[in-house]
């Protein structure tokens, strides 16, 4: 089973930062200003890709097939490279949201489980009342 | 940065003391990293910034720092992440093979002193990396069955404890002692450092993979090999065979130069002549030029002798050929590159 896990691509999760830029690209062609944004702004925050990070994880990506360069063009005078997903970055994208959605499903059914088997009491581990 | 790139100076609300930092610090990644992501880095950079923004913030000054010191480190390796890609296959599959040879001779020698009652004591004295070389095998192993991400800290830890214990030994040579060991050691260490970084950039990509992943089975084969050599030493070793590898045995002093010399040219030339192959030769360059050298009398040794002229600057240079070594090697596989692309692209689609 381990084995079996490393040695197959698909049951390798992108890490985060990998995948919040698939996901900025998911919506069209941008610029690594746009993508540095737009990661901010959908994990609320929490990571934030500077210009020495994200330009070495585009350049991953690339090397990779799962991201390409669509076209440039110079606004006040400073460049800007738009970038876009490949096919095979959709298919990856697309495995791996279904993957951490399916996970995210299961643990809020088992909570939800949990929480009819014992009515009344909060959930153990500090979790107190999971909404519904 | 190319020559055509555009001037932000142009733009406006920005001011030019920033602008003139953020290409001070963009000045710190290479040639060739610039050309690629320069202008596009600035232009980032500067829509980042603040309205009346006259310092770069700290958080990027970190940032890019850190950036430019990973791309100078992966630099041998090739200046686009697809060709770090291939060498890095290619430097794993080729060190996991050749360093095989030292690991037995080294472990091997360790299991027979320490069966022969030698201690801890007498394997630190006659296989003074033989540590080192087990955790290599341990994580050549690993890596054989295929969890990469286990065997890079083994990988890492080895390369540091060869570090260490090679330390422990130029301070003890410094201190009376003979610095030969040192200098035929130090080919292994940064054999076992190039390995290492390697099997860290492959398991970057193969978490990135998206179909079958054949670059992984060739470095697990070869690291299957690898691991084999030190574990048949140490059974022989257990067994009480006759020491399968003679004392102070080593590819150079054992084939002499002719052989050794005429087999490199050959790979050599049919690793040049393959486009994932050859962006693994400046690592290969750079590790074989400080193992041959530090075991001839370039740097002040005298054949098997221990030295008697103690001269830690010896080490240095060594490190130093190695890195002419591995930048020359690197300049004419970037110079093959380009005349491979420029053919590419006057084929007809």
């Amino acid at each position: 089973m381990f084995l079996d896990m490393a040695s197959k691509p698909e049951h390798r999760p992108l890490q985060e930062p990998a995948f919040l830029v698939l996901s900025a690209l998911a919506q069209g062609p941008a610029h690594g200003y746009g993508i540095s944004k737009d990661v901010e702004e959908s994990s609320e925050g929490r990571v934030t890709l500077r210009a020495g990070t994200l330009y070495g994880a585009i350049d991953r990506l690339v090397a990779a097939g799962l991201v390409e360069v669509d076209h440039e063009e110079v606004v006040d005078s400073r460049l800007r490279r738009y970038y876009r997903l490949t096919v095979a970055g959709g298919a990856r994208l697309d495995a791996e949201a279904r993957r951490a959605e399916a996970q995210a499903r299961q643990a809020l059914d088992r909570l939800a489980a949990r929480r009819a088997s014992r009515p009344g009491r909060a959930v153990a581990g500090g979790l107190g009342e999971v909404p519904a | 940065m190319s020559a055509d790139s555009p001037d932000p100076t142009e733009a406006t609300a920005v001011v030019p003391a920033l602008v003139r930092d953020y290409r001070r610090l963009l000045r710190l990644f290479p040639f060739a990293y610039r050309r690629a992501h320069g202008a596009e880095m600035l232009g980032h950079l500067l829509d980042a910034a603040t309205p009346e923004q006259s310092r770069p913030a700290r958080g990027d000054v970190v940032d890019l720092v850190r950036a430019a010191a990973r791309e100078w480190a992966l630099a041998p390796l090739g200046p686009t992440a697809e060709r770090r890609r291939r060498g890095a296959v290619g430097v794993l599959v080729v060190l996991s093979v050749v360093l095989g040879y030292p690991a037995a001779a080294s472990v091997g020698g360790a299991a027979e002193i320490l069966g022969q009652g030698g201690g801890v004591v007498g394997v630190l004295q006659y296989a003074p990396l033989a540590a080192a070389w087990v955790l290599w095998a341990v994580g050549m192993l690993v890596l054989a069955a295929g969890t990469v991400r286990v065997a890079v800290p083994l990988l890492g830890a080895a390369a540091v404890a060869a570090g260490v214990l090679l330390g422990g030994m130029a301070y003890a040579g410094a201190s009376g002692g003979g610095l030969y060991p040192v200098l035929s050691g130090l080919g292994w260490a940064l054999g076992l450092t190039a390995l290492a970084v390697a099997a860290s950039v492959h398991a970057g990509f193969r978490g990135l993979a998206t179909g079958a992943d054949r670059s992984g089975r060739w470095a697990r084969a070869a690291a299957g090999v690898g691991a084999l050599l030190p574990v048949v030493a140490i059974v022989r070793a257990a067994a009480d065979v006759p020491a399968w590898f003679p004392e102070y045995a080593s590819p150079v002093t054992s084939l002499g130069g002719g052989p050794l010399v005429a087999g490199a040219a050959v790979a050599v030339v049919v690793m040049l002549a393959s486009r994932g192959a050859r962006q693994a030769l400046p690592v290969l360059a750079g590790v074989a030029a400080a193992v041959v050298v530090g075991r001839t009398g370039l740097m002040g040794s005298r054949g098997l002798e221990p030295m008697d002229v103690v001269d830690l600057g010896n080490l240095w240079a060594l490190l130093a050929i190695a890195l002419v070594f591995t930048a020359a090697s690197r300049w004419v596989v970037n110079r093959v590159d380009e005349l491979a692309d420029a053919r590419a692209s006057l084929r007809p689609a």
